[in-house]
Formats: structure tokens, C-alpha cells, sequence
């Protein structure tokens, strides 16, 4: 049983194939502005190198937002596409929730995205539970919003085995109702 | 042997439309499948494009569910994957050829890229197959071309519009006379209305093949604020009516000098504003005048839709003209021709 990871929401391209909760190979690249171009030409080589196909597939984890607007417009296609046409379990997870997984804190903490002009963040109580709404910080904002927790900056990459388990206990959504999460309001 | 049929599987999302067709040789739609945004863009007055790629991630395995089972066809089935890579808005281009590419990496069904002005002169063969060689009006929001195509994908440009395009125009006037969006439409419907009474001057009426609309459009305005100065209401329907026979008469009188010197006998129009009933019936007109044969798509056909991508994938199918995953990406401006 294989999985595939996808993560899209920054300038690293980060893809993987698991094996019974194991990466067994994966790619990690800068693609800045290139994701459309070379994601689903790198997932083909992925499973190539593996000497799999898309029908050894049974779940794919797909990272959600926040962060490039294109970027994770990238992955959730390509996840929600895959997903229908196979019948592949979709798990969709924002990329605030996934770092604060990981994180071992005894006090509350932030966990953040950086973009060229702030951060988006997420707050959590050290137990991992969110409190309040994501928002979308200036950097000159961020100093305050800092105030009694424990600041994370954005990790590169995260170890997608070690919350392998908890992401599959997450509740299963229909695949047409899988969409980013933005947080930024739109201009217009 | 009897000739195998071929089946595309097409996806279009340049604007603000979400559409997947299934085709059969270029020329039959098996199935159709449209999600217009326009309610949504409409209270904002034009199309958000941030708004717009948002909407096609929403629905696009919607779309893609809704076209198979108006089909009652499988994926397996089609002999390849066509979805429109330019011109259009980045974003929403996006979520098409990602999604198509996905389609192509499960199925390992070819991939083909189609230009989406290409996509407007094909949807001709959804109607009647068109014959080469041929003269092909493209009028759109950014188009306003005369091209003389003697094979396919072979397109010579005699002329094209020196400024605004015949969409664009609509769509400015449609703002001067204070009309929501979509703008186009609204300015043909107040014209049905109205009479000729202003007498607005025929644009750009040389040699060349060549159009204009600006100058049109600004008269359109002068005749708004002279109105406004003199504190009279303006008449909208005439003013409608007076811009529209003007636009119209420049772009049948191009064709016009067209098929006399080309002494071409086939004709074809393309791009949204091929749906203008007038425009149509002056081009009915002048082709009964010079017994060309006149190709026009049905209305369906006209607006944006992925039949017609699928239509105007079929000769590069038949070319192997495919792409690879790296060699599809999205373009905002690329001219046609």
C-alpha cells in the first residue's frame, strides 16, 4: 500500500511516496513559480523511480494552504483529480496544523508561513489545539501577535512519517469539497 | 477498414467558464459540460481573476464527473487529453492543464495543447465542417481579425484592428452608456431597440483590411457629454443602435473588399462576438451577394467552451502533435497567428 505526498505551498516543490508509513523515495526542490510546470511531470518520475503506478496509490496527503496562491492551487488539482478518477483517499491538511503536529512545546505556540510581505500564522495550545482563526500578519505586526506563546518560523520540510498516523485519523471529505484554505481576503 | 472514430476529452478554463466536452472526430459533441461563473463576476462588474481561478479549482472534478456522465463514458476511452493552454488568465488557465496533465499521467493518453482562438474558428466544424480555402472573421473581447486560411492551423492575417478590439468596443460603450456586465450583449440588446439616428462615422474606411474602433467609441462618448451639457437625457437605444451599425459596417465592408479580391468562396466567423445577431445577418447578406458559403457556429458554440477545444484538437491529433508535462504551461498572451 502506497501513498503519495504532495506539498505545493511555497516555492519547494516537496513530493514523496510512503510505503507502509515509510518514505520510501522523495523529491525536494526550489520551483519557484514552476509548480505547474513540473509537478505532475515530477510526481511521473516519481513513481517511475519506484517503479510504480497511479493504481498502487491508496491515499495521497496533499497540503492545503496557506501560502502561494498558485501553488496550492497546483497540488489541490492534481489531488482532487487523482482522487475522483481513482478513488483515492484524499487527506487534505493545512500546512500550520501539519508544522504544530510535529512540534513538541510545553507552552502555546505559533506556527507560521512567511510570504514576501508577512506571515501567515496559527496559534495552538502546547496539547496542539487551535486557538482562534489563522490570520494573515504584516511583519511589522508580528511582534505583538508573538506576545505569550512560543514562535515557530516556517519549517522547509516536515518529517511527513512521524504524523503519518494522526493525519489518517483525520475525517475523510467528499473529494469535490477539497479546496484550498486562503485566509488573505481578495482585492478587488 | 473503416476509420477508427476518435474521441478527445477537452478542457477549457481560460476566463471565467469551466467547461470539459467529450468530441468525436472534431465535429460531434458527445457531451458538454459548462460552469459559468458570470453571476458571480457580475456583481463586481467584469471578471475578478483571482475570484475566477479559485471558482475552476472548486468544480473542476464536478465538471470533469458532469461531461462523463452526460457521456456514458469512461476516461479509458478517449484517445486523448486537449485542454487550452493561451491565451487567457493565468490562474485559470492553470486548473485546466493541471487537471488535464493529471488526466494524461493515470490514463497515459496523449496530451495535446490548443490555442483558445484556435478553439473559436474549430467550433465551426461542431457546425458545419468548414472548407479550405476560407476567409475567417475572428471577432471577440480581444480579437477583431480577417484571416485567409487555405489548410489547417494555416493562417495568413490580412488585417486586424489597429486599437481596441470589436468586444473591447462593445464593452466600453456598454460602461459610457452605463450598462452592467457583460457589456456586449446588453449594448446588442438596447440596439434591437433604437434607430440609426446619429450617424456616427464609419471607421477606418481604406484599403487596408484593417480595423478601429477607438475613434467610435470615443464619438460615442462625445455624443454622451454633449448630451450631459445640454442637460438632455440621452437616447440609449438609438445611441446603441447608431454605434452598433457603424462597428458592424466597417467589419462586413473589410470582408466585403475581402472576398472580392480574394474571389474566396467560403467564409467563417469565430470568437464571442459571432453570437451579435446583427453582425450575423449582415454577414448572411453579403455572402448571399457574392454566393460565398457562410459558416456560422450555433450560439452555443460561440461563447467559451471546451467542444470547441476538443474541434480544433482533432488535426493535431491526427499530426501526433502532443506535448509532454513539462511542455504544458500556461500563457497569457500568445497570439494565434
Amino acid at each position: 500500500m502506497n501513498d503519495l505526498y504532495i506539498d505545493t505551498h511555497n516555492q519547494l516543490l516537496n513530493l514523496a511516496i510512503l510505503k507502509d508509513k515509510k518514505i520510501i523515495k522523495k523529491i525536494s526542490l526550489d520551483s519557484t513559480n514552476s509548480h505547474s510546470k513540473l509537478t505532475v511531470f515530477k510526481i511521473a518520475e516519481l513513481l517511475n523511480d519506484c517503479k510504480l503506478s497511479v493504481e498502487d496509490i491508496k491515499n495521497i496527503i496533499v497540503v492545503n494552504g496557506p501560502g502561494s496562491f498558485t501553488g496550492i492551487r497546483v497540488g489541490i488539482t492534481i489531488a482532487k483529480t487523482l482522487g475522483y478518477c481513482k478513488n483515492i483517499n484524499v487527506y487534505s491538511i493545512d500546512y500550520l496544523y501539519l508544522q504544530a503536529l510535529v512540534i513538541n512545546s510545553d507552552s502555546n505556540f505559533i506556527t507560521s508561513v512567511s510570504d514576501k510581505k508577512g506571515y501567515f500564522i496559527g496559534k495552538f495550545t502546547k496539547d496542539k489545539k487551535r486557538i482562534g482563526d489563522y490570520t494573515y500578519l504584516k511583519k511589522e505586526d508580528l511582534e505583538k501577535e508573538k506576545e505569550g506563546y512560543l514562535f515557530f518560523e516556517e519549517m522547509k520540510n516536515v518529517n511527513i512519517e512521524s504524523v503519518y498516523d494522526k493525519i489518517k485519523r483525520m475525517k475523510k471529505v467528499n473529494i469535490h469539497d477539497i479546496n484550498p484554505i486562503y485566509i488573505k481576503k481578495i482585492n478587488v | 477498414m473503416e476509420k477508427k472514430d476518435i474521441f478527445i476529452l477537452a478542457i477549457e478554463s481560460s476566463c471565467d467558464e469551466t467547461s470539459m466536452a467529450i468530441v468525436k472526430n472534431g465535429c460531434d459533441v458527445i457531451a458538454l459540460s459548462v460552469f459559468t461563473q458570470i453571476d458571480t463576476h457580475k456583481l463586481y462588474g467584469g471578471v475578478v481573476p483571482e475570484i475566477a481561478s479559485r471558482m475552476h479549482t472548486e468544480v473542476i472534478t464536478i465538471v470533469l464527473d458532469d461531461v462523463l456522465k452526460k457521456a456514458n463514458m469512461k476516461v479509458e476511452e478517449v484517445d486523448a487529453i486537449a485542454v487550452t493552454y493561451a491565451p487567457g488568465l493565468i490562474g485559470s488557465l492553470m486548473v485546466g492543464i493541471e487537471c488535464a496533465k493529471t488526466l494524461s499521467l493515470i490514463y497515459n493518453k496523449p496530451l495535446i495543447k490548443v490555442n483558445h482562438i484556435a478553439g473559436h474558428i474549430y467550433a465551426n466544424n461542431l457546425t458545419n465542417k468548414i472548407i479550405f480555402p476560407t476567409l475567417a472573421l475572428v471577432v471577440s473581447g480581444g480579437h477583431t481579425d480577417l484571416v485567409l486560411m487555405k489548410n489547417d492551423y494555416d493562417f495568413e492575417v490580412l488585417g486586424t484592428t489597429l486599437d481596441d478590439a470589436i468586444g473591447e468596443a462593445y464593452d466600453k460603450v456598454a460602461r459610457v452608456l452605463g450598462e452592467k456586465y457583460p457589456g456586449g450583449p446588453n449594448v446588442e440588446k438596447l440596439a434591437l431597440k433604437g434607430k440609426d439616428t446619429y450617424n456616427l462615422p464609419i471607421p477606418l474606411q481604406d484599403d487596408s483590411y484593417n480595423f478601429s474602433f477607438s475613434g467610435l467609441k470615443s464619438s460615442v462618448i462625445n455624443e454622451v457629454n454633449k448630451c450631459k451639457m445640454k442637460k438632455e437625457e440621452i437616447n440609449k437605444e438609438n445611441l446603441a443602435c447608431s454605434f452598433q451599425t457603424s462597428a458592424i459596417a466597417s467589419i462586413v465592408n473589410k470582408c466585403e473588399k475581402a472576398i472580392i479580391n480574394l474571389k474566396t468562396k467560403n467564409f467563417i466567423i469565430a470568437g464571442g462576438v459571432s453570437a451579435n445577431k446583427y453582425l450575423r445577418n449582415q454577414l448572411i447578406n453579403l455572402c448571399d451577394k457574392y454566393n460565398v458559403n457562410l459558416s456560422l457556429p450555433d450560439f452555443v458554440y460561440c461563447t467559451d467552451n471546451a467542444a470547441m477545444i476538443g474541434a480544433a484538437a482533432y488535426p493535431l491529433f491526427l499530426k501526433s502533435d502532443f506535448s509532454s508535462f513539462d511542455d504544458v504551461n500556461p500563457e497569457s498572451r500568445l497570439p494565434l497567428f
